[in-house]
């Protein structure tokens, strides 16, 4: 069944709309789960975040009216979940901890070693900066997608971006013997 | 990893706020001209979390379905609450209403009214709601 007609079935409800619901959340898991994994770098946190996104977005399913893309209505649901979880105090450090503690394995391989600094990089960035980085760099998301995605406005966006760029090339122009010397050249080249 | 290909793009389409508009075109590029020296390190990022997620299994049926039926019935749960109470209080009101009348206090039960019909729709009217599209939870 085409996504149109599963959202149809699923707003109607009855026994139908949750195997229509049903239906519709596994074939965006996969989506949520890749968005967090970029966002969090910890496979655990991300499938928790996806669970715990789809859980919420089955809560507001009413407000969700059915015109947009289903995927996009999710990733902005997770997208505010875990802004609201990281400014809960506690929460926060709950993640801040599992996000520095179990980052991916330190890297075997060449290809896995190249990320090393870039992933650092880019945990280092407060989520309100990385978020929209994401958003922008991996989905292709315009201003506007971002700024009704995390209901900020347009200028937070534009700016929250410009300084997640700023403190990624000087994050990785500090790196001392890492393992980013084509990316430090590029660097200073530009 | 190789920059949104055209596959993940529409995986992820524009939400429902509208056509998209223009670009604001300057800075959109500024930005992409300042994230050009990082994409060869985004790129492997980003190719290394999709070998990640190819080694994550994705739940069978029972698993959505079962997390359907949870929150349905917990959202369910939840509305039937929120009438209960909206219920009790509204008799609760009323019924103290009825007693103030009852004891002759008409003039502070109207001057009452009068004030809640004044700032209803103020207050209705300032609440700080987000009024975005269809992204929106």
């Amino acid at each position: 069944m085409r996504e149109k007609e599963l959202i149809k079935t699923a707003l109607a409800g009855g026994k139908r709309g949750e195997e229509a619901l049903a239906a519709l959340l596994q074939a965006n898991y996969r989506l949520v789960l890749g968005y967090f994994l970029k966002v969090t770098q910890d496979p655990e946190l991300a499938r928790d975040l996806t669970q715990e996104t789809m859980v919420r977005a089955l809560k507001n399913l009413p407000k969700y009216r059915g015109e947009g893309k289903f995927s996009t209505w999710l990733i902005a649901v997770g997208s505010n979940f875990y802004r609201d979880e990281l400014r809960k105090k506690k929460t926060a450090e709950k993640i801040a901890e599992k996000t520095n503690d179990r980052r991916f394995p330190l890297p075997e391989k060449q290809a896995e070693a190249e990320t090393v600094d870039i992933k650092r990089a880019l945990l280092e960035l407060p989520a309100e900066k990385r978020i929209p980085l994401v958003l922008k760099y991996y989905y292709d998301y315009s201003y506007q997608e971002i700024a009704a995605t995390l209901k900020i406005p347009l200028g937070t966006v534009r700016s929250r971006l410009h300084a997640a760029v700023r403190q990624l090339r000087e994050r990785l122009q500090e790196e001392p013997e890492g393992t980013h010397r084509k990316i430090r050249a590029t660097l200073e080249e530009s | 990893m190789r920059k949104p290909e055209k596959h993940q793009k529409n995986l992820f389409p524009r939400p429902a706020t509208g056509p998209k508009k223009q670009r604001p075109g300057s800075d959109e590029e500024e930005l992409l001209s300042a994230l050009a020296p990082l994409k060869p390190a985004l790129d492997a990022f980003g190719e290394e979390t999709e070998e990640i997620l190819a080694g994550l299994a994705t739940p069978g049926p029972a698993y959505f379905t079962g997390i359907v039926r949870k929150a349905l019935a917990g959202a369910r749960k939840a509305a039937l609450a929120e009438a209960l109470t909206f219920m009790a209080v509204a008799i609760a009101f009323l019924t103290g209403v009825h007693w103030f009348l009852q004891a002759g206090y008409f003039l502070p039960v109207a001057v009452g009214y009068g004030i809640i019909a004044l700032l209803l729709p103020t207050v209705i009217l300032f609440v700080p709601e987000a009024r975005h599209g269809e992204v929106n939870e």
